[in-house]
């Protein structure tokens, strides 16, 4: 298929919902939580119930695989609690502080296992974000297009889009959890559009 | 061949199943044994450091008390009086070349 074909479609990339960001309110009260289990191993419980799940599913869009989720889960929470007295409020919220270890883990075992990344994305949460404007939903061939173009592009931009539009995050925390400058972030992202563009239509609202 | 693949999941992982692989008492477990280890390896750490340094200063001393007596023993007797005097004034064979 050349470009042309692709320049037919046309994909709505909706505005991300704030639903995962947090009030300054609710920020104080997880740094209250995060000094007590400081202090104390045992309050990490809270912190460990609080964000497995959103960890966990982030791990498993790396990796496609519940077992190697399950250890790398696991071995993130590990570091945390053993470094927990080094950690520093840098104005994001410390599930960033977790991404960041979690996304240092994939990396090490990709590094290790020395295969290919994997980004599985759910279809159901794709489609909250890319619509065909035309037909009410994607068709398989569509699909399988866009998954083809999602290949071509970097692999870190991709780590961009997947935070920003499956994980939620902001700039600020992307950045963060990357390790990349802000604009380094923007970057990657906008770059990823563009070449979205290049065989699709794309509208982003952010 | 790009560098990475793409995957699509029909489903999504529900939170009952993600539930299951919850296990905070194996964590801890895992967090006591691992300071455990840390602490083993920190007092061997600094065992080895101080036997290292005991070592190096007996070893240093040693040297030090090698270097110090050598020059002492020639110091005492090239200043001893008398003993180059007879070379000197050459009394041995009472001036006679």
């Amino acid at each position: 298929m050349n470009v042309e074909d692709y320049m037919d479609k046309t994909i709505t990339l909706g505005t991300v919902s704030d639903a995962n960001y947090m009030s300054e309110q609710e920020l104080a009260e997880e740094q209250e939580l995060i000094v007590r289990a400081k202090r104390d191993a045992r309050a990490f419980g809270e912190v460990y119930n609080r964000y497995f799940e959103r960890i966990f599913n982030f791990i498993l869009r790396r990796t496609d695989d519940e077992a190697i989720s399950d250890d790398l889960t696991s071995q993130t929470f590990l570091k945390a609690m053993q470094s927990l007295k080094k950690y520093e409020y840098r104005g994001v919220p410390f599930s960033a502080w977790l991404y960041r270890i979690a996304h240092n883990e994939v990396n090490k075992f990709y590094n290790k296992q020395k295969r290919k990344k994997v980004f599985s994305l759910e279809q159901e949460q794709l489609f909250e974000f890319i619509q065909p404007e035309e037909e009410a939903v994607f068709d398989e061939e569509k699909l399988a297009e866009l998954m083809e173009v999602l290949k071509e592009l970097p692999t870190e931009a991709v780590e961009v889009l997947e935070l920003r539009f499956f994980e939620e995050k902001n700039f600020k925390e992307i950045s963060y959890i990357l390790n990349i400058g802000e604009s380094g972030a923007k970057m990657r992202l906008y770059r990823a559009i563009d070449k979205l563009k290049e065989r699709f239509k794309i509208k982003y609202n952010d | 061949m790009g560098r990475h693949d793409i995957r699509l999941r029909r489903q999504r992982m529900t939170s009952r199943r993600i539930e299951g692989y919850k296990d905070y008492a194996s964590l801890m477990e895992r967090h006591k044994s691992s300071r455990l280890k840390r602490l083993i390896k920190l007092i061997f750490l600094l065992l080895f450091f101080t036997a290292l340094s005991v070592f190096a200063y007996y070893a240093l001393s040693k040297i030090e008390k090698q270097n110090n007596n050598e020059p002492e023993k020639q110091a005492q007797a090239l200043s001893r009086p008398g003993v180059f005097n007879e070379e000197l004034l050459n009394t041995y064979n009472y001036g006679k070349t």
